[in-house]
């Protein structure tokens, strides 16, 4: 039998529609901030192009979980982690990791803006100088696409050499976005991206994370519940540790199979 | 209790309330007809105006409610369920009214063996009996009382297939009473909508208490 396309293209589920691949992976996950567990025993699973929301209250392990996919935890004191986190099926705890390689693949935007105190060129291009890239004509081209990829594009394009921190909030959060674009990763983190933002900013940032899934695969912390309710597909419930739910963001916020998922997403959580 | 709760709260009383009144405005009706008494009609149709201004209350806070609290889960059932329900009930009001008219036009009180042959009181009691099981559901979120409404709406339909042909024979008697006999029929056919319409709030209130859909199957 001749196989004319990859597998993984052509198995389909059910209802027809195609199956996507697995991009992030954790199995058995256990974190601890020295003899305190921040994350109990965590096994998901989650596909590429996709928006996966991680909710639940402060405190919940569901920030700690997103920095183990590109181990921004390594810098924290007394971290620890067993279990696998797997990228593409590669092990992202594997001693031989380039960590610098692994944030190229797996890019990550914070709860406030935080551009460097340089041009908007400067920012964009960044990532690429410090790999090396020296090609004017490609950096200029990959910096255009990235900041047109954010719909930054049209308000700064005359300014490129402008302060990024003359920028609006919500024009900065766009740019490290498109900072991190740059690079072409193929997860993008993000840590309460709009949590800062006004609600026009937050609407632009939303509109943008539906277009880059297209792209990219993103993972997105939030406290806000329409938000994750409007730009996920699924979403992940943590509770003290624990992932209580995860599942369609639909059946979610429709139909939560955990008591506690629903008292937490109506408001009732005690 | 938090604020979204007490909103809830507000807008479940004020559906229990509407029950209340439309149970009572089709119960006048029943007897109205068996009395042939217009100051029962009369009545009927002054509160007519209280149901419709209730929906239209339960309309506004259900809009509200969405608009300021964005409910989900439970909730959001909740809320979908009451505003479906109320339109029910206003729905089942209008039978009531339109029961009620047909005393102003009949021009003398349909005869007790005729209405016993149509099967009228039994069909009425049924659903009356239909509004009072799901009634006391909703209060006690209680699936199991909204199921019974299932099986009862059975017997509702079995009088209303039945209906024509009696009408046709009691017509065939007294062909000078054929408009009585008419309306007698549209009564009928008026319960076996109030059934229906019952059977609709039983199936909002499972879809809210169980996250199940009935609609359009075969009910369980």
């Amino acid at each position: 039998m001749t196989v004319k396309e990859p597998m993984s293209a052509l198995v389909k589920n059910p209802q027809g529609a195609p199956r996507k691949n697995t991009i992030i992976e954790a199995r058995n996950v256990d974190v601890f901030y020295g003899k305190f567990q921040a994350l109990k025993d965590i096994n998901i699973t989650m596909e590429e192009n996709s928006v996966t929301a991680f909710i639940g209250p402060s405190g919940c392990g569901k920030s700690t979980f997103l920095r183990c996919f590109n181990r921004m935890n390594d810098y924290i004191d007394e971290f620890s982690i067993k279990g696998e986190v797997l990228i593409d099926n590669k092990k992202v705890y594997w001693k031989n990791v380039a960590v610098e390689e692994l944030r190229k693949e797996v890019g990550m935007v914070f709860q406030k803006p935080n551009p460097f105190p340089k041009s908007i060129f400067d920012n964009v291009a960044y990532g690429l100088k410090i790999q090396g890239i020296n090609d004017k004509t490609f950096v200029e081209e990959r910096v255009v696409k990235s900041l047109k990829d954010v719909a930054l594009w049209d308000e700064v394009k005359d300014e490129m050499k402008k302060s990024a921190l003359a920028l609006s909030g919500g024009q900065q959060q766009r740019l490290c976005i498109a900072r991190t674009l740059a690079v072409k990763p193929k997860i993008i983190l993000m840590d309460e991206p709009t949590s800062a933002l006004d609600p026009i900013s937050t609407a632009k940032i939303e509109e943008l994370m539906f277009e880059l899934k297209k792209e990219y695969t993103i993972v997105i912390v939030t406290h806000n519940m329409q938000q994750a309710g409007r730009i996920s597909d699924k979403t992940a419930f943590f509770y003290m540790g624990d992932l209580v739910e995860y599942g369609d963001t639909k059946q979610i916020f429709t139909n939560p199979k955990k008591e506690r998922t629903q008292n937490y997403i109506t408001g009732r959580f005690g | 209790m938090t604020h979204l709760d007490s909103e809830l709260d507000q807008i479940k009383q004020q559906v229990i309330e509407m029950m209340s009144l439309v149970k009572s405005q089709l119960a006048k009706g029943k007897e109205a007809v068996l009395t042939f008494d217009k100051d029962l009609v009369h009545e009927i149709n002054a509160n007519e105006n209280r149901v419709n201004a209730m929906e239209l209350n339960i309309d506004r806070d259900v809009e509200n409610v969405l608009a300021l609290y964005s409910p989900v889960a439970v909730d959001l059932r909740f809320v979908m369920a009451s505003f479906k329900i109320s339109s029910d009930l206003e729905r089942i009001g209008d039978n009531a009214v339109g029961i009620a008219k047909y005393i102003n036009n009949v021009d003398v009180q349909l005869a007790q063996k005729n209405l016993d042959k149509i099967r009228f009181t039994e069909m009425y009691e049924n659903a009356l009996a239909m509004l009072d099981d799901v009634f006391e559901a909703f209060e006690k979120e209680d699936t199991k009382l909204a199921r019974k409404v299932f099986i009862k709406d059975k017997v509702l339909n079995e009088i209303n297939s039945n209906a024509a042909n009696i009408a046709i024979e009691l017509i065939k008697e007294k062909p000078e009473k054929i408009h009585n006999y008419l309306y007698l029929l549209s009564i009928i056919r008026k319960l076996e909508r109030v059934g229906d319409l019952t059977k609709n709030i039983a199936e909002e209130l499972i879809f809210y208490i169980e996250a199940k859909v009935l609609k359009h199957r075969k009910k369980k």
